[in-house]
């Protein structure tokens, strides 16, 4: 092979190499301040069915679940319209708030703990008004299981993708989409005796 | 005789035994094309379930085109074949001549889009091949969904908007391998699983957000 053709070979690597690191490189657009108005939105958004569900199990046992449950169903309400937009809000409300207040599955519950304990941003891309965000986000969920009549604490650890779609709207940032996928790995699960 | 000879012979009787043919169609409502078993799909689901078939392309996400291949399997029809692949009432893998993997394979955004699959089998397919025969919440802990056989479906939205995101079909009962829960079991793709619990509910930190579409499928198709 001639020096020229070396040449060329080498500008091709080139190009290969600057493209497969640009590619996997994350764009991340945006104020720092939208970044952190972004990243409580979204620590928010993965919790909020959880945090809606743990306060009926608390009113449950405290013996105060009937008499709270519509004002629990209003605070759910106004959580997510504080993070959504109307429509979505609206769509939202049934399978995030009113399921999660159920008395049958809030008897049933074995939910003790919930968090986010990481959030990725994968890409932020914002134009005036709106936003489109792909982050990754780290959350555990912790329950109570019986086995051979001693309890345990199984902890699931999971990822999330998030695909949201954000809208400014009256100076605050509003979801007006959102897909999530998450990981199923079974490799995250731990359990651990109850105290 | 040939059937042109036949013809000419019998003009009169053929175009009556038509008649009565197209007649009997309209009467006995839908025409269906085949039939659907669901015991030979669960077992291609369960071959595949760890490894992709080479005979067709694999995705990045891969739960509904694995599904439709377990589906195809069972005897599920190609509807429309060659149609505009965003058509919701086309349902076809088309390998353009070769009967394994190419460049130029080709298939119906209902054979690997999770919510055109749900759309074009509860909705858009004639006759119908399957219906949603109850919802469950993705926290659920019901063991055995009642109504559910080999080779069912199983619908997920993760986000609870009512858009469905994932597909996983129903390979039997027993216990499942990794959570070690006894019920109804699943096989699926994209994080390839082999008979986990029905309703994922071990291993989802999204489930108070789920909503599960238990889907029955027709053996008539």
């Amino acid at each position: 092979m001639n020096e020229r053709k070396w040449k060329w070979l080498a500008i091709v690597v080139a190009l290969l190499a600057g493209t497969m690191v640009l590619t996997g490189m994350t764009s991340l657009q945006g104020s720092t301040s939208d970044r952190a108005t972004f990243e409580s939105i979204i620590r928010d958004v993965a919790v909020l069915a959880e945090s809606v569900h743990a306060r009926g199990v608390q009113h449950l046992k405290e013996g105060t679940l009937a008499v709270n449950t519509s004002a629990l169903r209003t605070q759910g309400t106004a959580e997510l319209n504080r993070l959504f937009t109307p429509d979505l809000a609206s769509k939202l409300a049934e399978s995030w708030v009113n399921r999660n207040l159920d008395p049958t599955s809030i008897a049933a519950s074995n939910l003790v703990g919930y968090g986010v304990t990481q959030v990725d941003f994968r890409s932020i891309s914002v134009d005036n008004s709106k936003a489109v965000i792909t982050a990754d986000v780290h959350k555990y969920l912790v329950e109570v299981i019986e086995q051979d009549g001693r309890s345990f604490n199984r902890r699931l650890d999971g990822v999330s993708r998030y695909q949201l779609t954000l809208v400014k709207s009256g100076g605050s940032w509003k979801v007006s989409q959102l897909e999530k996928t998450p990981d199923l790995d079974a490799s995250t699960i731990t359990v651990t005796p109850a105290e | 005789m040939g059937f042109r000879s036949t013809l000419r012979r019998a003009p009169f009787g053929l175009a009556a035994s038509l008649i009565l043919v197209a007649m009997a169609a309209t009467v006995s409502g839908p025409a269906f094309a085949g039939t659907y078993d669901g015991t030979a799909a669960a077992n291609d689901a369960d071959k595949y379930a760890t490894n992709g078939n080479s005979a067709y392309w694999t995705y990045t996400t891969d739960c509904t085109n694995f599904v439709s291949q377990a589906l195809r399997a069972g005897g599920w029809t190609f509807s429309s074949f060659g149609a505009n692949l965003t058509s919701p009432s086309a349902w076809y893998y088309d390998n353009n001549g070769t009967t394994w993997t190419t460049w130029d394979d080709v298939n119906s955004n209902t054979w690997s889009v999770a919510k055109m699959l749900y759309s074009f089998t509860v909705l858009d397919s004639s006759p119908v091949r399957g219906k949603v025969i109850a919802t469950y919440p993705g926290t659920t802990s019901t063991a055995y969904p009642s109504g559910v056989s080999k080779g069912d479906l199983m619908f997920y939205d993760w986000d609870g908007d009512a858009v469905v995101n994932h597909v996983s079909i129903v390979a039997g009962s027993g216990t499942d391998p990794n959570g070690g829960d006894i019920g109804t079991l699943v096989d699926q793709h994209t994080k390839n699983r082999f008979h986990a619990i029905w309703s994922l509910e071990t291993y989802n930190t999204d489930k108070y957000t789920t909503t599960i579409y238990v889907t029955h499928l027709n053996t008539n198709i």
